[in-house]
């Protein structure tokens, strides 16, 4: 079944072109990687979807359903962000408890409730009283995963969450979305990580100037690339 | 509304306007070397030393005092003391002396926003700290001084609408003579404010622009004030 | 020039009573700042755009001109349109005003400075504008808010000093006059300046604890 359809998705910042005509289709449950060299469009598309950037023309539809009302949007759609941006001044708990307390109508018991199961999903069971400053990278994007699952979407966006990250950090949240998307979640996921491409995505699409210029499932992606420019950005990324 | 009559203000007023500009610039050349270099040089001193003490009080009596008071202490003393200069004169003393105290904070933040590791870059190729103050600190300091200093220039324009109070015919003064010879307040305060709208956000537009320029420095926060 | 002790015991009763309408004055405005200004900072930064440049334009006005002239307009403009207040509340509605649209800056500028990325949770979380700014955004820049603001008031105290020339019985118009009345300047001098530095010096002292207070 169809969760997400994107149809001729166009974005240009000034001249620009960000996006130039992009097609998308997601099940339900699938696993999505979209990888690219920078500047190829992936973060824009994915803006897109949850509106963070106005596409300048093209339709989404989630569920079948145009998605008039931002809001409600975005309430569906999870998004976890390359630099966290976790909220500074709210604990761990808090930051995964604020947004259904304020927009689901929580009470205070059961929102915190919600937070210390999702925490203890993500491994940061007893860090829930920590305020970002007092986590790791690793773990500050682990509470930013479980916050943004808060909100039980049905669609989770990854936009290079383990960019910004050391690289002995970069595993443990690889784990957690590996994990997460075992358990049925629908993704999107932007990233360099190939390993996880390989191991958890059921298509990986590449992107090069604003369009998607080839879709595959890992194991032909890998083993017979379907377009030339793919195949030099793999022999780049992977080929030393 | 009498268009005629505001015309007619708007010409009168051209000339108080330019002493008020002429003071603001005039304290503004004295202030900003006199506070920037004092500035500068009190953020080298220890908090002990005589000189800093000097300046420490300075700056407390002008930043917590209303200029207002800063310009009758100069207005009454001086002549308790035998001078009797022109109110031009005092005007100028008054708004440097504020100023002044004003922009000792500005240089002094600005040399001490500078990273450590710059000075210790300079101390580890072998400057002594006067050298190293002059050749690497200030003109990193200056660069985040000149946000400021424009600022600076608009708030002077403002102060110097009190020295109306010693009767001194600036923009404000000026303006209050007419308005109460021809008893047409509203329509002689809508030209007064318009002149000086057109001055101070002029300048706030330069300001801005020219911060933007020099942005990769990191300009100090405009402090926002609005009374002297 | 010597100083004359009888005469400042003499007179500084008068000019005590005078700082209390200092700080009558000064902190009624101050409840006036505090009540306009996150109105016109949510204005600015909420608004639709009609109405986010109408508050900018006001914002960019009052700023670009001295207080002396906003307490002028207040005081002899205002009675044309048919408002008429006396001296006092002149003052109040002046200096409010001038508060309020600097604190509005200070507030835009702290919530803005907390940069795009707290902004985009929000709204990627399913927060409205609005709600993102006073639910997520406005807490945080709370502790960049206030010690600006108690500064605004230090700021507000000293432009209450302006309101002598609309004979609001503050302490620069009580010192003032007795200066010209009995031609004791230098300890009447004395006194206007210690009073004023023991107000602002206390403000600014609140002001520093709450820095401190709010850093840790």
């Amino acid at each position: 079944m169809t969760l997400l359809q994107a149809r001729g998705l166009v974005k240009r910042f000034g001249t620009f072109v960000a996006l130039d005509g992009v097609d998308l289709d997601l099940q339900r449950g699938e696993r999505l990687v979209i990888c690219g060299p920078s500047g190829s469009g992936k973060s824009t598309l994915i803006r897109c979807i949850n509106r963070l950037e106005q596409p300048d023309s093209g339709a989404i539809t989630i569920e079948g359903l145009p998605s008039t009302n931002l809001q409600a949007l975005r309430r569906r759609v999870g998004m976890v962000f390359q630099q966290f941006n976790l909220f500074p001044n709210l604990t761990a708990r808090e930051n995964v408890a604020v947004a259904p307390r304020k927009l689901l109508g929580l009470s205070r018991t059961e929102a915190d409730a919600r937070a210390e199961t999702l925490l203890e999903r993500v491994q940061l069971a007893g860090h829930a009283d920590k305020l970002p400053s007092g986590l790791s990278g690793g773990q500050q994007q682990r509470v930013a995963i479980a916050r943004a699952l808060a909100m039980e979407p049905v669609l989770m966006l990854f936009d290079e969450p383990t960019s910004a990250l050391d690289p002995e950090m970069i595993r443990e949240v690889l784990d957690v979305m590996v994990e997460l998307g075992q358990g049925g979640m629908s993704m999107i996921v932007v990233t360099h990580e190939m390993g996880f491409a390989r191991r958890a995505a059921d298509r990986i699409g590449f992107m090069d100037q604003g369009r998607i210029v080839a879709m595959a499932p890992p194991q032909e992606f890998f083993d017979a690339p379907p377009h030339p420019r793919l195949v030099r950005f793999l022999d780049n990324i992977l080929g030393h | 509304m009498d268009p005629v009559f505001m015309a007619e203000v708007l010409v009168r007023l051209l000339p108080p306007l330019g002493l008020t500009i002429l003071l603001s610039v005039t304290a503004l050349a004295i202030a900003t070397p006199l506070g920037l270099a004092l500035g500068a040089w009190r953020a080298e001193l220890p908090d002990r030393h005589p000189a800093a003490r000097l300046i420490d009080a300075w700056v407390f009596f002008v930043r917590g005092t209303p200029i207002l008071i800063q310009i009758f202490a100069v207005y009454f003393i001086l002549p308790k003391l035998g001078l009797q200069p022109p109110l031009f004169v005092m005007g100028v003393g008054a708004l440097v002396g504020n100023s002044a105290g004003y922009q000792i904070e500005i240089g002094r933040a600005a040399v001490q926003s500078v990273p450590k590791g710059q000075w210790e870059a300079a101390l580890a190729l072998g400057f002594d700290r006067r050298a190293s103050l002059r050749q690497f600190i200030l003109p990193q300091a200056a660069r985040r001084m000149v946000g400021p200093v424009m600022n600076e220039l608009s708030q002077l324009i403002k102060a110097s609408s009190v020295l109306s109070v010693i009767t001194l015919f600036e923009l404000h003064k000026a303006a209050e003579a007419i308005s109460s010879a021809n008893l047409r307040f509203s329509e002689v305060i809508v030209v007064e404010g318009f002149l000086y709208f057109v001055f101070i956000f002029g300048i706030s537009l330069i300001a801005k622009a020219v911060e933007r320029r020099l942005s990769a420095a990191g300009g100090l926060a405009d402090a926002g004030s609005f009374a002297r | 020039m010597s100083f004359d002790w009888a005469a400042f015991f003499e007179y500084l009763p008068r000019l005590i009573k005078a700082a209390g309408v200092t700080l009558q004055v000064s902190l009624l405005s101050l409840g006036l700042t505090c009540l306009l200004a996150p109105l016109l900072a949510m204005g600015r930064l909420l608004g639709p755009p009609p109405l986010r440049a109408t508050v900018q334009a006001f914002i960019e006005v009052i700023r670009g001109l001295p207080p002396l002239v906003v307490i002028a307009f207040c005081y002899f403009a205002l009675p044309k349109i048919g408002v008429v207040l006396s001296g006092f509340w002149c003052g109040v509605l002046a200096l409010g005003v001038v508060g309020a649209v600097y604190a509005a800056e200070i507030i835009r500028s702290a919530i803005e400075s907390l940069g795009k990325g707290q902004l985009e949770a929000a709204l990627a979380l399913g927060f409205a504008r609005w709600r993102a700014v006073l639910d997520i955004l406005l807490p945080q820049a709370l502790r960049r808010i206030l010690p600006p603001l108690t500064n605004e008031f230090a700021n507000l105290i000293k432009a209450s000093s302006l309101l002598s020339v609309i004979s609001v019985h503050e302490i620069s118009q009580v010192g003032q006059s007795l200066i010209f009345e009995t031609f004791v300047v230098i300890e009447i001098l004395v006194q206007m300046a210690v009073l004023y530095l023991i107000i602002i010096g206390g403000v600014s002292f609140l002001s520093r604890r709450l820095e401190k207070g709010l850093a840790e």
